[in-house]
């Protein structure tokens, strides 16, 4: 609040000023046309029928028959496990890693130039990956397993209903660690050392000093990475398609799959953007119940 | 009084076997890290360079590789459109890199220092449009984009991606940009700067490990992105390297040309991930001292 007060003091130069507007105003179209646009568009879509050719009104029409739909409280119940779990995995991990690295000894850095590589690997890739690591004759792990004598023969971590959804969460985990551990990890290093020395000083152990230093400093960054990571899982699509396709079963059927097959195996469009809108009013209403209960003034900024 | 300073004395024993089992945690923590990391892309290197047929005809993997071959490589580069895949593929990712890091730092910027009239609508309307489908999202570009006559074109990919992409980046540097004080860019005004230069010399280097995650956030989307690439073109010869590759992977083509593509399409990041790793390093010492 001080800084902006102090910001309205000053005024822009007059060139700068023009050049501003000007950038304004592309950027306002540009959020216009590539965000405002296709939203309103999919809302609009999840009214109507036939939504391509000659467009209908069928109010919420389109809504009462995803609801209905024989995939649809399966799709949900998979997303939510998918989503909760991932965030939270990745987002552990991401802080256990993150805090390891701040430690500052010998292998962090390497470590932390090797945790950059799976979030940089296209998804293609990712999903070959695993599935040759799970494979049940080829795969790494089913050998290192067997060999370890936890397991008498190698599992279809893909392609069995019990252990598909654990081997996506795996997967999926594995790249979005990093995620976290970066914005954490940039977010420790701006604490002041001088801190942790009076601490150590007056003779605070690891955990207090985690909760009285470390913990109120990372607090909004680290609900912050669970919100938004949160929110991208549950739109989550390309990882799940590539590797399993929603199956075996159906058992790794998420909604934005489900979407996928309703505009493009189906083609109801108009379906598709209503289970769509549908998922982005829960995430809204869900969005509003994180940021009340967390304190928003603090988390929120807006 | 002698009572605290006795406390203190004992106190101070058992800390620093604390501190020992904190090292040796921090360790294995490590260890564990690298493993996790590192072994998974140690097993694509190793089967890309195998011979053709090698992981089904014996059955075993070795873990040290008895022969290398360059074979999956050569048929890949000499047979395939895989050079053309990765020039397309570099022209998308640069330019999303540019345009989406310049957008999330103007509008970053933007957030922090200016009061303006919409300045909520407009911050939770950023957040709005991370809440829906990606899926949904991509037939009406699909439609913009075919309007606009730029379908099978890069420049579109580039303009959808961004769009995809700010919501996230736009935060991140909003949040950078909270961090450093105003006082900071005051002193340059005092001292004659002007705005412009205040934010070049004296805001930019400070939030630059924040512009760098957002490079890196920017090149990850551009380099990675399979559906909209997919959607938006059409023309084999504009593809991606990912649509590339699942193009060349529906041909029933065994693990090692799987591998061997998986390795093309990380080259760049690696070497990405090097060249920012220098940038990442700033700061690291602060916590050694403790």
């Amino acid at each position: 609040m001080r800084e902006r007060l102090g910001a309205d003091r000053f005024r822009w130069e007059s060139p700068v000023l023009l050049l501003g507007k000007v950038a304004l105003a592309l950027f306002v179209g540009f959020a216009m046309l590539m965000w405002l646009f296709p939203i309103l568009y999919g809302f609009w879509a999840s009214v109507h029928e036939n939504v391509v050719a000659s467009a209908q009104f069928v109010g919420l029409g389109n809504y009462a028959d995803v609801i209905a739909h024989d995939l649809f409280w399966k799709a949900l119940n998979n997303t939510v496990v998918f989503a909760v779990v991932t965030t939270l995995t990745s987002v552990g991990l991401g802080l256990l890693f993150a805090l390891a690295v701040n430690q500052g000894i010998r292998g962090g850095s390497l470590a932390r130039t090797l945790i950059l590589f799976p979030y940089l690997i296209p998804t293609v890739v990712i999903a070959f990956l695993w599935q040759f690591m799970l494979n049940q004759n080829t795969g790494v792990v089913n050998e290192l397993l067997v060999g370890l004598g936890v397991l008498d023969e190698g599992i279809r971590f893909f392609g069995t209903t019990e252990w598909a959804m654990p081997a996506v969460i795996a997967m999926s985990t594995w790249v979005y660690a990093a995620f976290a551990f970066f914005i954490l990890l940039a977010q420790l290093q701006s604490i002041d050392g001088a801190l942790y020395e009076r601490a150590t000083v007056e003779g605070a152990n690891a955990w207090e000093k985690f909760r009285d230093i470390t913990y109120p400093h990372i607090r909004t960054t680290l609900l912050l990475v669970v919100f938004l990571r949160g929110i991208w899982l549950f739109n989550h699509f390309d990882l799940i398609f590539i590797a399993t396709r929603g199956g075996p079963i159906n058992e790794t059927l998420t909604i934005p799959l489900l979407i996928y097959r309703l505009i493009f195996r189906e083609f109801s469009y108009g379906q598709g953007a209503a289970l769509g809108s549908l998922l982005f009013f829960l995430l809204a209403v869900g969005a509003v119940v994180y940021f009340k209960l967390l304190d928003r003034g603090e988390v929120g900024a807006g | 009084m002698i009572a605290a300073v006795a406390d203190a004395v004992t106190d101070a024993v058992p800390q620093r076997t604390l501190g020992r089992v904190q090292r040796t945690l921090t360790y294995l923590v490590i260890l564990l890290m690298c493993l996790l990391t590192a072994v998974p892309l140690y097993v694509m290197l190793l089967v890309a360079f195998q011979p053709t047929g090698a992981v089904f005809s014996g059955g075993d993997l070795h873990i040290i590789p008895q022969t290398i071959s360059f074979e999956n490589f050569t048929e890949l580069l000499t047979e395939t459109d895989a050079l053309t895949y990765t020039y397309n593929s570099i022209v998308v990712t640069v330019g999303v890199m540019v345009l989406a890091t310049t957008i999330a730092c103007i509008s970053g910027y933007i957030l922090t220092r200016f009061e303006f009239r919409g300045k909520t609508a407009f911050s939770r309307s950023i957040l709005l449009s991370y809440m829906f489908s990606g899926i949904v999202l991509a037939v009406p570009f699909y439609i913009l984009f075919q309007s606009l006559g730029l379908l099978n074109s890069h420049f579109a990919l580039v303009l959808g991606l961004t769009a995809l992409l700010s919501p996230l980046n736009i935060w991140l540097m909003w949040q950078y940009f909270e961090t450093v004080p105003i006082s900071l860019e005051e002193r340059a005004w005092i001292e004659g700067a002007s705005r412009w230069r205040a934010v070049r010399d004296v805001v930019l280097p400070i939030a630059r490990p924040g512009i760098v995650t957002a490079a890196i956030f920017s090149f990850s989307a551009g380099w990675n992105n399979f559906l909209l690439a997919q959607i938006v073109l059409s023309d084999s010869e504009m593809y991606t390297l990912p649509v590339g590759a699942a193009l060349l992977l529906g041909r029933d083509a065994g693990w090692e040309t799987a591998m061997s593509v998986s390795v093309l399409i990380c080259i760049p990041p690696f070497l990405i991930a090097l060249f920012f790793q220098r940038y990442l390093m700033l700061g690291i010492n602060i916590g050694e001292s403790g």
